[in-house]
């Protein structure tokens, strides 16, 4: 279980981003987080995943508190983040390579067994064929799928995602976050999500949790009840529309809706 | 025009605009060079030889030096102070850039220095170190060196900082140690950036081991082209210059084709 209690954090420049944010993640549950702009859901993630020291409170993982990134913890970031001089497969097997030995051992999963399963991962994510190609000649959607490949390999329990599909064009996201949804539920890898798109937040959680501006803390949550496997067509169901406007509800309740 | 198609891909668009017009684009340097040795031609004819010659007696020249084997003395006299002071160069700049580039102290303790060393004429600064390192190689080879070291050293730092800070939240996520963060991420990120640096630098080299030999020398180019000038033999002297262009022309070619070999060209995006 993941939980982070009452986390505050205020920027050496005096902007206050987090004020008392405290949220609770069981395991193989998938949480999207709402909010305007700049509610500091950014930076709940950077300390989520070990990157960033909140000013105060602290985030514990299954009983051990992360005081700094964990090979437990994957990323997705809204750029896939992707080295232009490695080929999609060595861009997936970067986390293999990386980190002291010590470090990768005394991580939960063997590695070496991992190495040999990147064909299935490959076809998991669809990237099957284009295991040789370049970022340089991959869509953006293909792009976000190698960074979730990436993410997968070290089979990490949970799974950080900001805004990862936020560049991507209508299309290729309905198609990306259906991708996400059946592999978080094959693998049951726990996600946190932040976005801005209250049908994606409704498509993929089983609960959304809406922030306030900055200094962002909790409105409110609203429990997704929709059965899995998710599909688009549910977008129609009078119970998904139910759900969205529950969302929005509270995060008007916030902040004008822009 | 000089690495236009290095830094920037060839995108499809380009791609059409580049065979559109590549039968014109093509020989354009080739009309260039004719348009050049024409003019040359026709100014030659209204001064004495002393003063311009033709392209005629600057190529007789040339063959004659290269049939004698002594224009081959002077080119390899001159790579053996560039080659090295090319290479010498770059350590400096890597030694001094990378610290730099990673700490803010470093920045402001050696930056400084870095900048004044470019203010500092070097044709009044080698004298000195002939004084120090006797009138060898050595001085010429340092000559080069300061010559070379400061494009190569601003790249060095400018592509060291260029890393994408989401490249560095992830390798920090994943658990890099600082030489991971380095050789995996930050070098081969700065690569176009110090592939820029050498090719000035590496055509800079020329012009550092001939300012060395023009102060002193018994061979090399500059040693060639100073003679030249002493005897009024103005031909030896645009051959010398014709072949230290050429010379520096390959330099520069060597490293493109180096940069090709690594693809540094997957680096755009």
């Amino acid at each position: 279980m993941l939980f982070a209690d009452r986390i505050s954090h205020t920027y050496p420049n005096g902007v206050q981003a987090l004020r008392e944010f405290s949220l609770q993640v069981a395991r193989g549950q998938f949480v999207a987080i709402v909010g305007p702009s700049g509610c500091g859901k950014s930076t709940l993630l950077r300390i989520i995943a070990g990157l960033l020291q909140p000013s105060a409170g602290a985030v514990w993982l299954d009983g051990a508190r992360i005081t700094q990134p964990s090979p437990r913890i994957g990323l997705m970031f809204q750029d896939a983040a992707l080295l232009p001089w490695r080929t999609v497969e060595q861009n997936i097997r970067l986390p293999l390579e990386l980190g002291s030995k010590a470090s990768r051992q005394s991580s939960h999963h063997g590695h070496p067994s991992l190495a040999s399963s990147i064909a299935p991962l490959i076809q998991l994510v669809g990237l099957s064929g284009f295991e040789r190609a370049y970022p340089r000649e991959l869509s953006g959607g293909m792009a976000q799928r190698v960074a979730l490949a990436r993410a997968l390999i070290t089979q990490p329990p949970v799974l950080l995602l900001d805004e990862p599909f936020g560049a991507l064009d209508a299309m290729t996201r309905e198609n990306l976050t259906a991708s996400v949804e059946s592999i978080l539920r094959a693998t049951g890898t726990t996600a946190i999500m932040v976005t801005h798109s209250i049908t994606e937040a409704v498509f993929l959680a089983d609960q959304v949790v809406v922030c306030s501006p900055r200094p962002g803390s909790v409105v409110g949550s609203v429990p997704i009840t929709l059965p899995r496997p998710r599909t688009w067509a549910m977008e129609s169901w009078p119970e998904f529309g139910a759900l969205v406007g529950r969302a929005r509800e509270l995060l008007g309740r916030t902040a004008p809706v822009v | 025009m000089i690495a236009r198609h290095g830094n920037k891909p060839l995108t499809n668009r380009s791609l059409t605009i580049a065979t559109h017009y590549s039968a014109a684009s093509r020989l354009a340097p080739l009309l260039g060079l004719i348009a050049f040795v024409l003019v040359w031609q026709l100014l030659s004819l209204r001064y004495p030889p002393f003063i311009l010659p033709g392209p005629g007696s600057v190529a007789a020249r040339l063959i004659e030096k290269l049939a004698d084997g002594s224009l081959v003395i002077h080119s390899a006299a001159t790579l053996s102070a560039a080659i090295p002071g090319l290479i010498l160069g770059t350590l400096v700049a890597f030694a001094l850039g990378v610290p730099i580039a990673k700490s803010p102290l470093a920045d402001r303790l050696i930056s400084p220095f870095i900048v004044a060393s470019q203010g500092v004429p070097f044709v009044v600064v080698a004298p000195l170190l002939f004084i120090w390192f006797g009138s060898g190689l050595q001085a010429k080879i340092l000559v080069c060196a300061m010559v070379v070291f400061f494009p190569i050293a601003i790249n060095v730092i400018a592509g060291l900082r260029s890393t994408p800070p989401v490249l560095r939240d992830l390798f920090r996520a994943l658990g890099a140690t600082p030489s991971e963060m380095f050789l995996k991420l930050e070098l081969p990120s700065a690569l176009p950036f110090i592939f820029a640096g050498l090719r000035v630098g590496g055509t800079l080299s020329m012009i550092g081991a001939i300012t060395g030999e023009f102060l002193s020398a018994d061979r090399g180019l500059g040693f060639m082209i100073n003679l030249g000038n002493g005897l009024y033999d103005t031909a030896l002297v645009i051959a010398g210059v014709l072949t230290t262009v050429l010379i520096a022309l390959a330099i520069y070619s060597a490293i493109r084709l180096a940069e090709r070999a690594l693809r540094v060209e997957r680096w755009a995006e």
